[in-house]
């Protein structure tokens, strides 16, 4: 019997099914899901790169020049460069021409399977700058720098972020996810009368067994998951996927399948989980250590590896030899 | 630190080559016994325990304390005892060679393997004993995978 009243939402936005709950509401939470709603389309709106009007796509195509951008763009541009400095470059959103170059210049269904574009030459040599944008936050102007920006993980972070922010205080629990990445606060949803649990998510096997491979305690926490398995295309002669190292302004041949961060904020997870996975199946392991990631990866040959930080976190891992 | 799980492979692989190495250390120090004609002119008190191997390869051995055998008899025992000891370590090096590497103690670590579906890694362990049914995930509220950024 359930206990609890759980109000939800379902709607598309960013190219994902985007989920919002709120667990035992202390008052009508209809407005407040609403907003969530609005916030997600008016993000859309402004960050895509799939619309030449959008303010991201205004100001990339004015590299050189201050462009007047909506305050959501502003934050996730600012957002991107944080991520950018922090993580020395290895998250780095200048990655457009090259999503270009392999035929990703519009959205596309890869749920279908067997996706194929017609590819451009890419770049030979690729020399890339350091990034130096510049904001102006009493204006919400930016001047970006020669290189265009796809802001697609990230926006769909600072999504979450605003969404799971706007639900606040609104009940004893809430979720907000999009696509795999997700944000909690509180318990999960109880079963029975008196107990509480964790917010459990289910980590999706990479290689695309039915099964999880493994079951995280997310509660108070964001998740996001880098994985090539849905994001891969064929790209004239190349087998290609989304996630694009900015060292060599290609798809990334990391050795690794996917990477889950748990961190505390959505956008940041978002952060950490790409610039792990281009750390490749050898530098992974370091990396993580080094800036303390909870994180699971899976590598190309399917072994499964989770760091110290994850381990308070794994509620279940699928047995050896599924 | 990282971390892999341990595998089912770990267990059966012990519960193998476990009484092959205790037959080779109990076997060796046996065949040493007779051999060494002080050992057998010192006869163990009869508070010694009784030493019972479970031979891989032979029936069980027993050395019980206060045995008065003739030279003779020791050497056909010892004989025995060696060819024992020799199959038990042709199994084991076949083992060794399958991949099967035995510790002190009985620890047992099998090599890092990918599998096709689930998760390789090695792994420690301490004694052989059934593998415990894997238990069934438990039910998610969300999940995280590849439509993520």
């Amino acid at each position: 019997m359930t206990t609890h009243q759980d109000a939800s939402a379902r709607f598309r936005a960013m190219a994902s099914d985007v989920t919002v709950r709120v667990i035992d509401p202390l008052r009508d939470p209809s407005d407040a899901m609403a907003q969530v709603e609005a916030t997600f389309r008016d993000i859309e709106r402004v960050c895509t790169r799939f619309d030449d009007g959008s303010d991201l796509m205004r100001a990339n195509a004015q590299p050189g020049e201050w462009a007047t951008v909506d305050p959501h763009c502003f934050a996730a541009i600012e957002l991107a460069y944080a991520a950018y400095d922090r993580t020395g470059g290895a998250f780095d959103p200048r990655v457009l021409r090259t999503l270009h170059a392999l035929g990703y210049d519009r959205s596309i269904n890869f749920s279908v399977g067997d996706v194929t574009t017609a590819a451009a030459a890419l770049p030979e040599s690729w020399m890339r700058q350091p990034w130096t944008p510049e904001f102006d936050h009493a204006g919400s102007r930016v001047r970006l720098g020669s290189d265009p920006l796809d802001l697609g993980g990230i926006g769909k972070g600072y999504a979450v972020r605003c969404g799971i922010e706007a639900l606040a205080g609104l009940g004893r629990a809430a979720l907000v996810e999009a696509g795999g990445d997700l944000a909690t606060y509180g318990d999960g949803p109880a079963r029975e009368a008196g107990e509480t649990r964790a917010w459990r998510a289910a980590v999706e096997d990479p290689r695309g067994s039915e099964g999880p491979i493994a079951v995280l305690d997310v509660s108070d926490a964001a998740v996001a998951t880098s994985s090539v398995k849905l994001r891969s295309w064929r790209a004239g002669d190349r087998d290609v996927h989304h996630l694009i190292d900015p060292q060599t302004g290609r798809s990334a041949e990391s050795g690794l399948l996917s990477v889950t961060v748990v961190a505390s904020d959505p956008a940041w997870a978002e952060v950490w989980t790409k610039a792990a996975f281009l750390q490749g199946s050898r530098g992974i392991v370091p990396f993580v250590e080094r800036e303390g990631l909870a994180a699971m990866w899976v590598d190309a040959t399917g072994t499964v590896s989770s760091s110290a930080s994850l381990r308070d976190r794994i509620l279940w891992e699928a047995p050896h030899g599924r | 630190m990282t971390r892999t799980r341990p595998t089912r492979a770990s267990w059966s692989a012990a519960a193998v080559v476990s009484p092959i190495v205790a037959a080779m250390a109990a076997g060796s120090l046996l065949w040493a016994a007779s051999n060494n004609p002080l050992a057998t002119a010192d006869a163990a008190p009869a508070t010694t325990p009784v030493a019972v191997v479970q031979s891989a390869t032979g029936p069980v051995e027993v050395a019980a304390p206060g045995d008065q055998l003739s030279l003779a008899q020791l050497r056909k025992k010892a004989e025995r005892l060696s060819k024992s000891v020799k199959e038990a370590r042709k199994e084991a090096r076949a083992a060794r060679e399958a991949g099967v590497i035995t510790a002190a103690g009985g620890s047992t670590w099998v090599p890092s393997t990918p599998t096709t579906s689930g998760s390789g890694g090695s792994s420690g362990g301490a004694a052989a004993q059934p593998a415990p049914a894997p238990a069934p995930a438990p039910a998610a509220d969300t999940w995280t995978g590849s439509s993520g950024g």
